[in-house]
């Protein structure tokens, strides 16, 4: 099965439905899941919405999120690459490099414009980052 | 899938479970023919994620979230946790 590493802001658009819940389905259907420290990101994000959802609401998603990600392996991603505008996305990129991943799915556009051609002499040759969109639209 | 009305799924909600959830049969419960419910078996990961995200969907629009705001969230988190790091 293909290794697929799942950014946090397509897990937070699948919660809100559409195509990211589409895509985020047919990656536990086709793919084997790899995360890092998402988890924690996640935690502290509804930690952050406390003032705008209730406990028991917020006691109710971060009960959710954890049983999305219960098939997922956790992994722990080291720090070799330094690809993305963005600094705190090269996370990302690290863990995809431990975990030798096919597919980055993600809605970062710093991460989507990196081109393929950079990916390849960090160590990242098969990896496509893609949006949910593009993710959907690939057979499989 | 296997249907039930109301009544005998409050008789036997037990081996129900036992005999054909846990098998990873679906039961749709139904009031005066009408479908009520689903229970899915937790063993079927996507009907179960499914439901999860369903779920979410409802509680965080309940709420007056929409995503705009909370991807904006998770990025100040982000920030947060980056400059955590590099302190």
């Amino acid at each position: 099965m293909p290794k697929v590493v799942i950014d946090a802001n397509v897990i937070v658009s699948a919660l809100f439905g559409g195509t990211p819940k589409k895509a985020f389905l047919k990656a536990l259907r086709t793919c084997d899941i790899y995360i890092s420290w998402i988890k924690l990101e996640l935690n502290s994000l509804l930690d952050e919405l406390d003032d705008k959802l209730d406990r028991s609401k917020i006691r109710r998603l971060r009960s959710i999120i954890l049983n999305l990600l219960s098939a997922s392996k956790v992994v722990e991603a080291g720090k070799k690459i330094e690809l993305s505008r963005d600094k705190k996305d090269n996370a990302y990129l690290n863990l995809c490099l431990r975990v030798r991943a096919d597919i980055l799915l993600t809605g970062d556009k710093d991460l989507l414009e990196i081109l393929p051609r950079k990916l390849k002499p960090s160590g990242l040759n098969r990896l496509k980052i893609v949006s949910p969109d593009v993710f959907l639209s690939e057979s499989k | 899938m296997k249907f039930v009305n109301i009544r005998e799924f409050s008789s036997s909600a037990t081996k129900l479970l036992r005999d054909d959830v846990e098998k990873g049969q679906r039961v749709v419960i139904t009031r005066r023919g009408k479908p009520v419910g689903l229970i899915i078996p937790f063993t079927d990961k996507i009907a179960v994620a499914e439901a999860l995200l369903e779920e979410a969907d409802s509680l965080l629009k309940e709420s007056g979230l929409t995503e705009v705001d909370v991807l904006k969230t998770l990025e100040k988190v982000r920030a947060k946790k980056s400059l955590c790091l590099r302190l």
